[in-house]
């Protein structure tokens, strides 16, 4: 066996202050010549205020044992079973006392990472507390629990695993991140590294599956359809257009014998990726011959939207400031897994959204404000999927009439539903309630046309039932109110 | 939207009530240009996802 496992201790502690001092540390375990995703590891531990890192020995995790298993092991020089699992909390943790936590230092617990014995890849399942940076950006974040030497221990976070460049790949670690947020907020059952591996199948490319050479598309939607969480594929040649969202220019002159790849120039990119970042959906970014997940969004001080990636290459909570001036622009493609049953895509719930309040307030004297807007722009489409549940949870927060709140809550509606919310921007800016209306489909619905669930107007909220039944009134304030979005 | 007043919010209401009994009729009503413009920004989504080019669908990615 390699020197990895130590016979003698459970754990260590490490307490590194300086930036060299967490350098070192990193290049224990990477050679300490380039940066490499562990760095970013640290900086977010430390960005966080890491005050104490414990280093579990012999750790036997699930989906590294899985590679090991599957690929390692079956190598005439192989790697240790084992891995290592990086704990880092903000507070100064006892050595003597790592038994009994005490609930203080509990809570300053900022996650964990899982360090592998490979020659490439050393960063395994991984999640951190986000760095204080991203405070009030949108992410698509889990809980994740940990038993610390008997501790129970919380943290919330974005899942992060690195390629090992022979058994996983970037479009594995992707499909990954996809699949943990999946399996961690019970959508789907957990699924080992390995096993997604396995899912990925041969037939669909010309090479061999080991080493891995990486996926296509097509053996990427397979695997995620295995996941039960088949993907859409939008490609960025042809992004759809929708109501409401400016149509961007392409910079080709009209007899251009080359076309400017639309990943340089296509702004309707940035809503697609925010409906499904806002509905708690990673979303995975094909660009030339990598493949990266965005895990959410914020806005930056002039307003232009930055995204946050969990890139294999660089690592968690890599901040991107635009699409157009990043690393692999021009970006290719764009995939989302889904719940299955999600047929319904957010762009033409939106449109359709933009068509009835249009309508509505077209034909209603005291809405003409409001068509104005929506025409204009000054009123702007928010679009987010939601479960029933959590939808019908929250509208107690957004409205004060106990009559549109039992006409809500008793709407009998599918289990995913899209919300589509129309934002006064002005009210927006002044952080107001901002919501002048609201509409909501049924995730099941076909892309035209789809029916109407629920509207909500300045002075009414209206219920359509299935089953042809008649639809249900219920009057109420012609105020704004709350968005259920972070960030819009 | 500026403030309404009782009988405002009424009428808001009356009409409101109105539009919402017959939801294809209401939209029917939209211009006819504006309709068009839904129609086609709708037939773009069902396309966006049968149109994505062969060298995006075939990327290799890792």
């Amino acid at each position: 066996m390699r020197p990895w496992v130590h016979p003698d201790l459970s754990c260590w502690v490490r307490r590194p202050q300086s930036e060299q001092d967490w350098a070192g540390l990193a290049a224990e375990y990477t050679g300490g010549e380039e940066r490499r995703p562990l760095n970013q590891v640290f900086d977010v531990a430390r960005e966080g205020g890491c005050r104490t890192v414990v280093i579990e020995n012999r750790y036997v995790d699930v989906d590294y044992r899985s590679e090991f298993t599957a690929f390692w092991s079956l190598k005439f020089d192989n790697q240790s079973p084992f891995a290592r699992r990086f704990h880092f909390f903000a507070a100064d943790l006892d050595e003597n006392r790592l038994h009994d936590l005490s609930g203080e230092e509990k809570e300053s617990y900022l996650g964990y990472s899982i360090v592998r014995p490979v020659p490439h890849g050393r960063v395994g399942r991984t999640v951190l507390s986000p760095p204080p940076e991203l405070d009030g950006a949108t992410l698509t974040e889990i809980v994740d629990e940990v038993s610390f030497f008997g501790n129970p221990l919380r943290v919330k976070g974005v899942p992060f695993c690195e390629q090992d460049s022979e058994f996983l790949r970037c479009a594995h670690a992707a499909a990954w991140i996809c699949h943990y947020t999946a399996a961690r907020r019970g959508h789907v059952g957990r699924r080992s590294t390995a096993e997604i591996v396995e899912l990925s199948p041969t037939a669909l490319s010309p090479e061999r599956a080991l080493p891995s050479q990486g996926l296509n598309h097509n053996q990427l939607q397979v695997v995620f359809g295995a996941l039960d969480q088949p993907a859409l594929l939008y490609g960025l040649s042809h992004l759809p257009r929708v109501v409401g969202v400016e149509d961007p220019v392409s910079p080709d002159e009209e007899d251009a014998a080359e076309e400017t790849p639309a990943g340089l120039w296509d702004t309707r990119m940035v809503s697609i990726i925010c409906r499904y970042l806002n509905s708690g959906f990673p979303v995975l970014i094909g660009a030339e011959d990598h493949a990266f997940v965005l895990v959410g969004w914020r806005r930056d001080d002039e307003g232009q939207v930055q995204f946050v990636a969990c890139d294999d290459r660089v690592g968690p909570y890599e901040l991107i400031p635009s699409p157009f001036q990043h690393y692999k622009t021009p970006w290719d493609s764009i995939m989302i897994p889904l719940p299955p049953k999600v047929y319904l895509s957010g762009e033409s719930a939106e449109g359709r959204a933009h068509e009835i309040f249009r309508s509505f307030a077209a034909q209603t004297e005291q809405l003409r404000d409001m068509e104005e807007g929506l025409v204009v722009g000054s009123i702007e489409l928010r679009t987010t999927l939601r479960t029933c549940a959590s939808y019908k949870h929250a509208v107690g927060e957004l409205t004060r009439s106990d009559k549109i709140l039992r006409l809500l809550r008793h709407a009998r509606l599918p289990h995913w539903v899209w919300v589509v919310e129309a934002h006064d921007r002005k009210l927006c800016e002044a952080a107001e309630p901002c919501v002048v209306a609201a509409a909501i489909f049924d995730s099941t619905a076909f892309d035209s046309e789809p029916p109407l669930d629920i509207l909500a107007m300045p002075g009414m909220t209206i219920v359509y039932p299935p089953d042809e039944a008649d639809n249900v009134r219920s009057d109420g304030s012609a105020k704004p109110w709350g968005s259920l979005l972070t960030v819009h | 939207m500026p403030e309404l007043t009782g009988e405002e919010l009424a009428r808001l209401r009356e009409k409101l009530a109105e539009l919402a009994s017959d939801l294809n009729r209401t939209l029917g009503r939209l211009d006819e240009t504006a309709r068009q413009d839904y129609r086609d920004a709708e037939k773009s989504v069902i396309d966006a996802r049968r149109m994505v080019e062969t060298r995006e669908g075939l990327l290799r990615v890792g």
